[in-house]
């Protein structure tokens, strides 16, 4: 017997990241999903944003690892509140993970969350987590073919960092050719150039970051 | 035990076909159709031999998985035209319009199952 039977695969999830999103509506809290691929910056670029809006923002972070709490001591160092998720191995945060750990902070108390999801271009895109946006993270020397290569983040990104400009004279970057080609793949996407290291455009993320809070 | 976006995949399929056995009265399920599209970066081979892990020993052994890739489709904004893409970064073959839409290649979903 041939049952005809429609159904997304991954509709389990979809369901809980819409109930997350709903509880972060309900507490006008403005949520990102904060994805790269390992080593871009994303633990660095959390601390300079906390010190930089801690007085203005109360700062939660979920800090996605498949082991170690290094990440989250230097997060919780600087002034967020900060929950650990050790995925045991997994690629990947999912809606369900999320959840559990938004009932370990004070979400009332928190104006921004920032997911930081396992270092990985491609698993974390599958799953929703019931993030405002998705903000994409890629240095310098990760190389300019990213985009061929991992389209759908590309795709599903409101903001793509480019982060480690200061390191363009010693890397094969060609910047033009990867905004044009993130451009083609979404021509939506927000592209901001910085580098934690020497505080460059930071400046623009900050303020990209106000605005969205604004809106919330 | 390594664990991949394939293996969370095959665990949602493996809980979807459970519902269906007892919403459909099932005692087996021989087969399982999906339709995956191939912007969802899912190793077809990983997803299966995963899947196959999940319902070894369960009332599921034994199902298969028929998977229909799809591939990307897009659709020129500036003259409509409708065509397959390799990746991405494709121009219009028709009229080299450099605006694409995505209109197929995402799909992750199960179409039909075949059991008694």
């Amino acid at each position: 017997m041939k049952i005809p039977v429609v159904q997304k695969v991954l509709e389990a999830n979809e369901r809980i990241a819409e109930e997350n999103r709903r509880l972060f509506k309900e507490m006008e809290l403005f949520v990102i999903n904060l994805v790269s691929g390992p080593g871009a910056g994303k633990t660095t670029l959390l601390e300079r944003t906390v010190e930089r809006l801690k007085d203005q923002y109360h700062f939660g972070v979920i800090e996605g690892d498949i082991q170690s709490t290094l990440d989250a001591e230097r997060i919780s160092s600087k002034g967020a509140s900060v929950v650990q998720i050790n995925t045991g191995g997994a690629c990947h945060l999912d809606g369900n993970m999320i959840r559990e750990a938004i009932e370990k902070i004070d979400l009332g108390a928190l104006d921004v969350l920032i997911v930081e999801n396992v270092g990985n271009l491609v698993c974390p895109v599958e799953f929703d987590i019931g993030e405002h946006f998705k903000v994409m993270l890629l240095s310098t020397p990760e190389g300019d073919d990213k985009p061929v290569k991992y389209p759908l983040i590309f795709h599903e990104s409101r903001l793509l960092l480019i982060n480690k400009m200061d390191l363009l004279p010693y890397v094969n970057f060609d910047v033009e050719k990867l905004r044009e080609e993130s451009l083609k793949i979404n021509p939506h996407l927000e592209i901001i150039e910085i580098s934690c290291k020497t505080g460059e455009g930071l400046p623009s993320w900050f303020h990209w970051l106000e605005e969205k809070v604004k809106k919330r | 035990m390594i664990k991949m976006h394939e293996l969370s995949i095959a665990q949602n399929i493996v809980d979807i076909l459970n519902d269906q056995m007892k919403i459909h009265k099932l005692s087996k399920i021989e087969s399982v159709d999906l339709r995956v599209g191939v912007l969802r970066s899912v190793e077809v081979e990983s997803l299966s031999f995963s899947f196959n892990v999940l319902i070894s020993g369960s009332p599921l052994e034994g199902a298969r998985l028929q998977v229909e890739e799809i591939p990307i489709g897009g659709r020129c904004m500036e003259c409509g035209h409708q065509f397959t893409m390799e990746h991405w970064l494709d121009d219009c073959p028709l009229c080299g319009g450099p605006r694409v839409e995505i209109v197929s290649g995402k799909e992750l979903d199960i179409v039909a199952i075949e059991g008694d």
